[in-house]
């Protein structure tokens, strides 16, 4: 009777260890599992940054080199829709798709971050450029104008995930003398 | 019937020994191929993460030092794209003590090269100085003072940046 109790004692505790056993590579596996979608998020987000961070500061390097013909028709620096159309005529020199909107300027680029049209259903991640007509100062014969680039990513649904990068081009130029010249 | 009971409780006294070794050293198996896979798994990533890296260094590394050297030099419209021994060049001009002078930007056998000189001198591209290792270099210039690189990786992927004069209007 002694020894069938033992037996049968020995057995739970076998059974119990497996169990514990089960139970911890079943939690490291979980944990494991999660490391890497968090890794692959991270890469991806990594490359999405790495877009974000090539074409925005490309944007703002040709908003801030607008010429100054062009920023000479400006008869408003209130006027956003007319900034806006200068700033679309700028960015067309290197993205020939870029369009227009009611509020900003769109350029958008598929998965692999080739340039593509607004109206393309691939399109991935899109750069808009908008002008605040209150930030815009118009003093000692310049206009000061300040464009607002943001870099977002179509495949996010959540706003805080889908921006990735905001650029600010600060634009100075000679605006009086060419307005009355105008006039 | 005695002799029945007695082999009765050795076989099945057998048996119960069997399951009870075997099924640890399954166990121990099974979870020695997972840990192994686990272990390969991170180290595929790794080496892959890695990778990406060195990639990503060889395309903005060439891209930022053109980038920064357009900014730099950023004075009267001085900067533009020639072709030199049939290979395209971002040109710098300067002017030092009444003296015409050019920098050269270029790729030349996988380096990145730059190469300061008197603008009347004849001098090959091969003397300039390496300024790190270029898989593939494409120059363009859209409009005077509006330049876009692309630049390539050891993976043969590439990446684009413009840089623009604001001395150009």
């Amino acid at each position: 009777m002694n020894k069938q109790s033992s037996r049968i004692g020995a057995s739970g505790l076998l059974l119990t260890e497996t169990l514990i056993a089960v139970l911890f590579f079943s939690v490291a596996s979980a944990i494991c599992l999660q490391l890497f979608v968090k890794a692959h998020t991270v890469t991806n987000r990594t490359e999405a940054l790495e877009l974000s961070v090539s074409q925005g500061s490309s944007v703002v390097s040709l908003l801030e080199h607008m010429p100054a013909d062009s920023m000479g028709s400006v008869s408003d620096p209130g006027d956003t829709a007319q900034l806006l159309q200068i700033a679309c005529d700028a960015v067309k020199a290197v993205y020939p798709h870029a369009a227009m909107t009611d509020d900003r300027v769109l350029i958008c680029f598929d998965k692999n971050g080739e340039h593509c049209p607004v109206s393309d259903q691939n399109s991935a991640y899109h750069i808009a450029v908008t002008c605040d007509e209150k930030e815009n100062r118009h003093t000692d014969g310049h206009a000061y104008l300040l464009y607002h680039v943001s870099v977002m990513n179509l495949e996010k649904k959540a706003a805080e995930d889908s921006l990735l990068q905001t650029y600010t081009a600060a634009v100075c130029r000679p605006y009086a003398k060419e307005a009355s010249a105008h006039e | 019937m005695t002799t029945q009971t007695h082999s009765y409780n050795r076989i099945h006294k057998q048996k119960q020994h069997v399951i009870n070794l075997v099924f640890p050293i399954a166990l121990f198996f099974v979870f020695a191929v997972s840990a192994l896979l686990v272990l390969l798994l991170a180290a595929n990533l790794y080496h892959k993460n890695t990778e990406t890296v060195l990639q990503d260094d060889d395309r903005y590394a060439v891209l930022s030092y053109l980038s920064e050297k357009v900014i730099q030099n950023d004075v009267d419209g001085g900067i533009t794209i020639t072709t030199r021994d049939g290979i395209d060049c971002l040109t710098i001009t300067s002017h030092y003590n009444e003296t015409d002078y050019v920098t050269y930007i270029y790729e030349y056998e996988g380096m990145l090269k730059e190469l300061f000189t008197n603008a009347d001198a004849d001098i090959s591209l091969s003397s300039g100085s390496n300024i790190t290792a270029c898989y593939g270099l494409q120059m363009e210039e859209h409009a005077p003072g509006v330049f876009t690189f692309t630049a390539a990786d050891r993976g043969g992927y590439t990446s684009t940046l413009t840089a623009a004069e604001r001395s150009t209007p």
